[in-house]
C-alpha cells in the first residue's frame, strides 16, 4: 500500500524529466543547416554573411597588400605582423592564411545560396538580384586573391568530401573565373542601393573596368570606367571639392564601401579588426613615407 | 491528507503509518581505551538495526535496545570494532582496543558505501581533520599532496583561484580533464566562475563550497570504482559527503576561528634604475645608436620604484565557523555557518564567503527515513588582473620601467593622460590594481531531499531529488585612470563598465533499489541498480557600456553608450540507469560488475548512448589457511579491474550542422555557417586496467597500498584540420588517442607509539602520459605563439604539455650572439630548426606527512614534492630579452650578459632590435622540481581536567604556517603555477603568473 505510493510517485518524477526533451535540447543561438534557406527573406539574410566575408577581407587586404608594399609598418608586439612586415613570412603566420580563408568562407556561403535557392519558392527578380550580387562578391574575392596568390582552387560546391581536394587553377583560368562571374552580374543589380556599403550595378562596372585594366584590355576598361562616370545603369557619382570629404563615410565619390560598426571594434581583442589594429593597439601604422607622400601629393591645398 | 502532505513537502515523502514499537530496556556503560582513559564520540549501535549513539565526554552512553536485539556494536575511528553480546545485561563496560589498520572502517563508494576491507577498486580516501589547520579555501585544495595518483596544482597564489586536478594524468586534449565533484550525491558544477578572460587565471566554481562542512573525502580511480558514473568518469570521481548528526548524541557545539597573515612566497628581482638605464643604453650603443638619441632619462638614482613592492601588500586572511550536531533517536541534525575573508597580497584584490549549512535526518517509521541537506554560500570576490595581459597588475609590476612612478610629487595617481605615464606596454600597474572594480559575486545553492524506504528487510530503495544552483554576478567598471578605460581611445577614454550574470543549474533525480542477501556463512551478495535523470540549464548575459560622464558614475545606466550586449541559454541532459553486484566467498574472494547505460544530449544522433562496464575481482589471501600461521600479517589483498569509463564533457551541440546569427552587416543582422555536423559524435572513452595490493602488518601498524595501471583513452574528441577551400578549417571528430600508465604507493605508518607517538603518510605517484594518435600525423600547437610556431607541441609519441622551440646552445664566447641547433642543417635559423625542448610532466610526485603528539601537543609537517618537470619561464623572453625591444624593465640575470669578446656566459649581448638573440628557444625552460614544506604546524589540546573546569568539551590552539620553505632550482617566482589555468596542452607555463603566497596563521577551536 504505501509502496504503491511511492511508486506513484516515483513515476510521476520521471515525469519531469521527459526523455526527449531531456535528450535533445535545441540550441538558442544556432540553426540547423536545413533550416536556413526557406524564402527570398532568408536568401537575404544569408546574403548578409557573404557581405559579412567581404568586410573580413578587409583586414587581410590591407596587411598583404600595403603592410608588404610598406605603406604601413608594423609598431606592435604580434609576431604575424612583424613577420609580414619584415618579409620574412614563416608557414604558421595567420595574417598569410587569413585572406584565403576568407575567401573560401565567402565562397562556401555563395555555393550555399546557388544551391538553395532553386528549392524554394522565389521571384525571378530576387533570385537574379540575390545570385548576382552573391556572384559579384565572389568574383571580387576571386580577383584579389588570384593578385595575391596567383591562380586559386575553383570551388563551385559545398560539398566537404569534394572540397578538400579541389586542384588550384592557373591565374589565367582564375581571371576567367571572375570575368563570367562579373559579367553575370552585370545588370542584374540596382542602380543605387541605401548606401554604399552594398553592390551596386555601378559596383559591377567598376569592379569590370578595374578588371580590364588590369588585364589590359584597355577598350574594355575604358568603356566600363566611361559608363560610371557617365553614369549609364548606375547612380551619378560626383567629385567631392574637398579632399577630405571624399575620405568620409559613403561621399559622393564612392562605388562600394565596406561597413564597419562599433561592434567591429571589440576593445583589445586581438582578431584582424583593422579599427583594433589601427588605433587601441596600434600594431600597424603608416609608415612616415606614406605620410609625408600623401601630405605633399593630395593634401597640398588644404 | 496524504495528498496535502504531498503537496506540502513538494516531492516523494510518503507517509506511512506508524509501526507499533517492540519492548525496549536500556543499556548504560562506559567505552574506555586499554590505559582507561574514557572515549568520547564512539559509535554506538545495535547489530542490524539503525539504533544508535554515541558515547559522551566521559565515555558514557545510554542506549535504548529493543528485546529481540542481540549485539551491540562499538566502533571509533582508529580502534576496532567491537560487538558485544548483550545477555539481558544492563551495564556494558567496553575496553575498546586502538587498531590503525582501519579496516573496517566504511568507505563511500558512489551509490552506496562498502567496508574498507571489501573494497576492490582503487579508492584513497582524505580525512579533512589532515588538512583543517591549512589555509584552504575549496575542498579541491585539500586534494592537494594527500593521495597518489591525484595532481593538484595550483595556477596561482590568487585567493578563489583556478585550481587543477588530475587524477591519473591528462586523459583528454580538448575536453575537460577535472574530476567530476559530487557532494552528498549531488555533481557539482567546477571550473570558473566568470565569463570574462582574465588574463589566464580564472577563479574557482568550487571556492563557494566551505570545506569544514566536509566529513570525508574519496577519490575514485579505478574503472571498478568509477564505472557506475559512466560517461562523466572518466578524469575520476571525487565523492564528498558532509557532515550529519548522531543518533542519540547530546548537541554538541564547535567554535573555529583562524587569523593569519599572507606574504608572497617570492619575488622576481628586476634590475634598478641606474643598471637598467646602463643596459638600454649598450643595447642601444651595440645596434649602432645613438644612445642619447632615444628619449631616454639620464643615468640618474632619483627615481627608482619597486614595482613589485607598490602593487603588493601583507595581506589577512580570517576564518569564523560555529557548527552545532546531534540528534535523538528519530532526528539529526548538522547546522553551521561560516565567514571568510582572505585579502589578496595584490592591492585591492580579496576574497569573501559566508556559508550556512544544515543536514537534516529523520526516521519516519521503522521502514522510511528521509533527510535533507541545504548549503547555501554567498562568494564575493575583488578580482585584479594578471598574466598574459598588457594591462594587468602583478606582470606590468614586474616588468614596468623602474625610472617611472606610481605617484607623482602632489601624491596623485598618474594616469593615462598625465606627464609621467608610460604608456603601452607599461600601464600604472598601482592605478591598474586600485582603481578599477571587478567585483564578482557568487551565490550557491547546494539542495537535497531524500527517502530511504525499506521494502523488504534486506531490500532498499532510495530516492534522491537535487539540485546544485549557481549564480554569478561580475560587476566591473575600468575609470579614465586605467588603461582600458582612460588610454584605449576605441573605446572613447571615458570609462569602461560591463555587467554579467550567469546562472547554472543542476537538477538530478536518482532512484536507487539495493538489496543484500547471503546463503549460509559462504555467499555474501549486495547488489543495486538504478536510474539517474540529470537535466542541465545555462544562462548568462552581459551588457559593456562606454562613455561615462565622469569617473562617480559608474554603473551601465549612467553610460553614453551601450556597445556589446548578449544573452544564451543551453540545457543539457543525462538520462542514466546502472547496476552494480557484488559477490564474496567466505570474505576471502571478492568479485564485483558494474555498469552505466547513459544517454546524453551532447552525443550525435547515431550515438546517443554508451555502455560502460566494469569487472573487478580481489583475494584476501591473509584469509587462506597457508598464511594463518602469520600473526604480524593482518591483511594481504589483491586486487585487479578492468572497466571502461567515458568524457561526456564534449561541449553542447557539437554533432549538429549548424548556423550562427554573425555580427549585422550595414545594419542587417546575418546568418553564417558554424559547423559542420558529425551525427557520430560521441564519448572519449577511457579503457582502464589496474592492478593493486592491500597490505596490514603488526597489527595495523605498517599499512602499504599499491597501484599500477595502464588506461587507453581513445575516440579524443579533436578537429580535423580541414583545406580552407571547404569553406572551414576543421571538422570535429572523434578521433585521437592517449595512454596513462602509472604507479602508486601510499605508506602509512605509527613510527612510535608510546607516551610520544609518531606517525607518518607517504604518498608517491608516478605517471607516464603520451600521445599515441592525433586526427593526422601533423602536430598541434598549442600555448603562445613563438618562432617555432607555438611553446607547446601535441605529437604523437610525446606526452601533453611537452615544449617546442628552438635548441639553445649558448652564447658565441666572440660575437656575443646567441647560437641554436640547426636541426635541418641549412646554415640558417628558420621556424622548421623547431625540436623538442623539454615538457611539464614530472617523473614523481607525492606528499610526506608527519604527525608527533605527545600529551597535549601536536605536531604535522606537510612536505609536497614534485620531481622532473619542467616549466617555460616565459616571462624571460621579456625580462631577459637580450635587447629586443628597451620597453621593459629587465631581470638581475642581464647583470651577466655577455659584454666583450671573451666573455664566458650564458647570456646573449643586449643589442637593440636583434630578434634573433631572443628567440623562443630552450633558454627559457627550466628545471621546475620542487620540495615544499606546505604545511607545518603546532597545536595544544587542554587537558581535560582543565576542560572539566571550563565545561567544555575540547579545545585546542595551534599555530600554521603555508608553503614557508622550497626548494627548486627554478628561477621564477614559483615552480608550482601555470599561466593558462587548468590547462592540460600548454602545462608547465609561467609568463609573470602570481607565485604562490605564504600564511602564517593562529587558529582555536572551542568545543562544547
Amino acid at each position: 500500500m504505501n509502496y504503491k505510493i511511492y511508486i506513484a510517485v516515483f513515476i510521476a518524477l520521471g515525469g519531469l524529466f521527459s526523455c526527449g526533451d531531456l535528450l535533445t535540447p535545441k540550441p538558442v543561438d544556432r540553426i540547423l543547416d536545413d533550416q536556413v534557406l526557406t524564402d527570398a527573406n532568408s536568401a537575404r539574410v544569408v546574403l548578409t554573411s557573404v557581405y559579412r566575408n567581404l568586410a573580413n577581407l578587409g583586414a587581410p587586404k590591407i596587411i598583404a597588400g600595403d603592410l608588404t608594399a610598406d605603406n604601413l609598418i608594423h609598431n606592435g608586439t604580434f609576431t604575424q605582423f612583424r613577420e609580414i612586415s619584415n618579409k620574412d613570412i614563416s608557414a604558421s603566420n595567420g595574417s598569410a592564411s587569413s585572406m584565403w580563408e576568407v575567401i573560401y568562407s565567402l565562397t562556401y556561403v555563395v555555393n550555399f545560396l546557388y544551391e538553395g535557392l532553386p528549392n524554394i519558392d522565389i521571384s525571378q527578380n530576387d533570385y537574379d538580384e540575390i545570385t548576382a550580387a552573391a556572384s559579384f562578391l565572389r568574383a571580387y574575392a576571386y580577383f584579389v586573391g588570384a593578385y595575391t596568390y596567383g591562380g586559386l582552387p575553383i570551388v563551385k560546391s559545398t560539398q566537404v568530401d569534394e572540397n578538400r581536394s579541389v586542384a588550384r587553377a592557373s591565374f589565367e583560368e582564375t581571371l576567367d573565373f571572375v570575368e563570367s562571374e562579373l559579367l553575370y552580374a552585370l545588370n542584374k543589380l540596382p542602380a543605387e542601393s541605401f548606401n554604399s556599403g552594398e553592390a551596386t550595378n555601378g559596383a559591377v562596372k567598376a569592379l569590370l573596368a578595374r578588371y580590364y585594366l588590369y588585364r589590359q584590355n584597355w577598350s574594355e576598361a575604358e568603356k566600363y570606367a566611361t559608363e560610371i562616370i557617365e553614369g549609364q545603369g548606375t547612380k551619378t557619382y560626383t567629385l567631392e571639392p574637398i579632399f577630405a570629404d571624399a575620405i568620409d563615410d559613403f561621399s559622393t565619390e564612392s562605388i562600394l564601401e565596406i561597413v564597419y560598426s562599433a561592434n567591429d571594434n571589440p576593445g583589445t581583442s586581438t582578431d584582424f579588426s583593422i579599427n583594433n589594429l589601427f588605433e587601441s593597439r596600434r600594431e600597424i601604422i603608416p609608415s612616415s613615407e606614406m605620410v609625408l607622400s600623401l601630405q605633399m601629393m593630395e593634401a597640398a591645398g588644404m | 491528507m496524504n495528498k496535502v502532505l504531498l503537496l506540502i513537502s513538494l516531492s516523494f515523502l510518503i507517509i506511512c503509518p506508524l509501526v507499533a514499537q517492540d519492548a525496549q530496556s536500556t543499556i548504560t556503560g562506559m567505552v574506555t581505551g586499554i590505559n582507561g582513559d574514557p572515549i568520547p564520540g564512539v559509535n554506538i549501535f545495535i547489530q542490524n538495526t539503525t539504533i544508535g549513539t554515541i558515547s559522551e565526554f566521559d565515555g558514557s552512553y545510554e542506549i535504548n535496545v529493543p528485546a529481540e536485539a542481540q549485539f551491540i556494536v562499538f566502533s571509533y575511528i582508529g580502534y576496532l570494532t567491537t560487538e558485544e553480546p548483550i545477555d539481558n545485561r544492563s551495564i556494558i563496560n567496553v575496553v575498546l582496543l586502538e587498531d590503525t589498520k582501519q579496516l573496517e572502517e566504511i568507505v563511500v563508494t558512489g551509490y552506496t558505501s562498502q567496508k574498507k576491507a571489501d573494497v576492490i577498486g582503487s579508492i584513497s580516501s582524505i580525512n579533512p581533520e589532515s588538512v583543517k589547520d591549512m589555509p584552504i579555501i575549496g575542498i579541491d585544495q585539500a586534494l592537494q599532496g594527500q593521495v597518489s595518483g591525484v595532481s593538484v596544482t595550483q595556477s596561482s597564489g590568487t585567493p578563489g583561484g583556478g585550481i587543477m586536478v588530475r587524477v591519473r594524468g591528462n586523459s583528454s586534449i580538448s575536453s575537460a580533464n577535472q574530476p567530476m565533484y559530487i557532494i552528498d550525491g549531488i555533481p557539482v558544477r567546477d571550473g570558473r566562475l566568470s565569463t570574462r578572460n582574465f588574463g589566464g587565471q580564472n577563479d574557482n566554481a568550487l571556492s563557494t563550497i566551505n570545506p569544514n562542512d566536509i566529513e570525508s573525502i574519496e577519490i575514485l580511480k579505478d574503472a571498478s570504482a568509477k564505472a557506475i558514473y559512466g560517461s562523466r568518469a572518466a578524469n575520476g570521481v571525487v565523492l564528498i559527503t558532509t557532515k550529519r548528526g548522531k543518533k542519540g548524541a547530546p548537541t554538541s557545539f564547535d567554535i573555529d576561528v583562524q587569523r593569519g597573515i599572507i606574504n608572497p612566497t617570492n619575488t622576481i628581482e628586476v634590475l634598478n634604475a641606474t643598471e637598467l638605464l646602463a643596459l638600454q643604453r649598450e643595447a642601444l650603443a651595440n645596434a649602432d645608436e645613438n644612445p642619447d638619441d632615444a628619449g631616454l632619462p639620464g643615468v640618474t638614482d632619483a627615481v627608482n620604484t619597486d614595482w613589485q613592492d607598490a602593487v603588493m601588500r601583507q595581506a589577512i586572511v580570517e576564518q569564523y565557523q560555529i557548527s552545532t550536531r546531534g540528534g535523538s533517536e528519530k532526528t539529526q541534525f548538522y547546522m553551521s555557518a561560516s565567514y571568510r575573508a582572505e585579502e589578496g597580497v595584490m592591492l585591492n584584490n580579496d576574497f569573501k564567503r559566508a556559508t550556512f549549512t544544515t543536514n537534516l535526518d529523520h526516521q519516519a517509521n521503522e521502514r522510511l527515513s528521509l533527510g535533507l541537506n541545504l548549503n547555501f554560500a554567498r562568494t564575493k570576490n575583488n578580482r585584479v588582473k594578471g598574466d598574459n595581459f598588457l594591462d594587468g597588475v602583478y606582470n606590468a609590476a614586474i616588468t614596468s620601467l623602474p625610472y617611472y612612478t606610481p605617484y607623482d610629487e602632489d601624491g596623485k595617481l598618474i594616469a593615462p593622460g598625465d606627464a609621467g605615464y608610460a604608456e603601452i606596454p607599461n600601464f600604472n600597474p598601482v592605478g591598474q590594481a586600485i582603481e578599477p572594480r571587478f567585483d564578482t559575486y557568487a551565490t550557491k545553492v547546494l539542495g537535497g531531499l531524500f527517502a530511504k524506504y525499506e521494502i523488504l528487510p534486506n531490500l532498499m530503495l532510495i530516492s534522491k531529488v537535487n539540485v546544485d544552483y549557481l549564480t554569478t554576478i561580475e560587476d566591473q567598471f575600468e575609470p579614465t585612470t586605467t588603461a582600458i578605460g582612460g588610454w584605449l581611445e576605441s573605446v572613447g577614454s571615458q570609462g569602461y563598465g560591463i555587467y554579467s550574470t550567469s546562472e547554472a543549474s543542476t537538477l538530478l533525480n536518482n532512484n536507487v533499489l539495493t538489496y543484500n542477501t547471503s546463503i549460509g556463512a559462504i555467499h555474501e551478495i549486495s547488489a543495486l541498480a538504478g536510474t539517474e535523470f540529470i537535466s542541465r540549464t545555462f544562462r548568462s548575459g552581459s551588457t559593456t557600456g562606454i562613455l561615462f560622464p565622469s569617473n562617480e558614475f559608474t554603473y551601465l545606466s549612467s553610460a553614453g553608450l551601450i556597445l556589446d550586449g548578449s544573452s544564451f541559454l543551453v540545457n543539457s541532459g543525462l538520462i542514466s540507469f546502472f547496476g552494480e553486484a557484488n559477490y564474496k566467498y567466505k570474505s576471502k574472494y571478492l568479485a564485483k560488475v558494474s555498469a552505466r547505460y547513459d544517454g546524453s544530449s551532447r552525443f550525435g544522433e547515431d550515438r546517443k548512448y554508451g555502455f560502460f562496464p566494469a569487472f573487478s575481482v580481489g583475494w584476501r589471501m591473509t584469509e587462506e589457511e597457508f598464511l594463518k600461521d602469520y600473526s604480524w600479517l593482518d591483511d594481504l589483498k589483491l586486487r585487479v579491474s578492468y572497466g571502461l569509463t567515458g568524457n561526456e564533457r564534449i561541449g553542447d551541440f557539437q554533432y549538429l550542422a549548424t548556423w550562427n546569427a554573425t555580427i549585422a552587416y550595414n545594419g542587417v543582422p546575418g546568418t553564417a555557417p558554424a559547423t559542420l555536423g558529425n551525427p557520430n559524435l560521441g564519448w572519449e572513452q577511457n579503457t582502464e586496467f589496474n592492478v593493486g595490493s592491500d597490505l596490514a602488518l603488526f597489527a595495523g601498524r605498517f599499512q602499504f597500498t599499491f597501484d599500477y595501471y595502464y588506461n587507453v583513452t581513445n575516440n579524443l574528441l579533436l578537429n580535423e584540420a580541414l583545406p580552407y577551400t571547404t569553406g572551414f578549417s576543421s571538422i570535429l571528430g572523434n578521433l585521437g588517442e592517449i595512454t596513462n600508465e602509472g604507479i602508486e604507493l601510499t605508506i602509512t605508518a605509527v613510527n612510535v607509539d608510546k607516551a610520544l607517538r609518531w606517525t607518518s603518510q607517504f604518498n608517491i605517484s608516478g605517471n607516464k602520459n603520451i600521445v599515441q594518435k592525433l586526427a593526422t600525423d601533423e602536430p598541434q600547437f598549442p600555448g603562445y605563439q613563438t618562432f617555432t610556431n607555438s611553446t607547446h607541441i601535441i605529437a604523437p609519441g610525446k606526452p601533453l604539455g611537452t615544449f617546442w622551440g628552438l635548441k639553445y646552445l649558448g652564447v658565441d664566447p666572440g660575437t656575443g650572439d646567441a647560437i641554436y641547433y640547426d636541426k635541418n642543417n641549412d646554415g640558417q635559423l628558420t621556424a622548421s630548426d623547431g625540436t623538442f625542448i623539454g615538457d611539464a610532466q614530472p617523473d614523481f610526485f607525492g606528499g610526506f606527512t608527519n604527525t608527533l603528539r605527545y600529551k597535549g601537543f601536536d605536531f604535522t609537517a606537510f612536505l609536497q614534492f614534485s620531481y622532473g618537470n619542467e616549466m617555460i619561464n616565459f616571462g624571460n623572453t621579456t625580462l631577459l630579452n637580450s635587447g629586443e625591444e628597451i620597453k621593459n624593465n629587465q631581470s638581475v640575470k642581464a647583470l651577466k650578459r655577455w659584454k666583450k669578446e671573451g666573455d664566458i656566459t650564458s647570456v646573449p649581448k643586449y643589442e637593440f632590435g636583434n630578434t634573433e638573440n631572443n628567440r623562443f628557444s630552450s633558454r627559457f625552460v627550466e628545471d621546475a622540481s620542487f620540495l615544499r614544506l606546505k604545511n607545518i604546524s603546532l597545536g595544544y589540546t587542554l587537558g581535560e581536567v582543565m576542560l572539566a573546569k571550563l565545561r567544555l568539551n575540547g579545545l585546542r590552539i595551534y599555530a600554521s604556517g603555508t608553503n614557508l620553505w622550497t626548494l627548486t632550482n627554478y628561477s621564477g617566482a614559483d615552480p608550482e603555477v601555470n599561466s593558462i589555468d587548468g590547462s592540460s596542452t600548454a602545462q608547465g607555463l609561467d609568463l609573470y603568473t602570481f607565485p604562490q603566497v605564504k600564511t602564517i596563521l593562529i587558529g582555536l577551536n572551542i568545543s562544547f
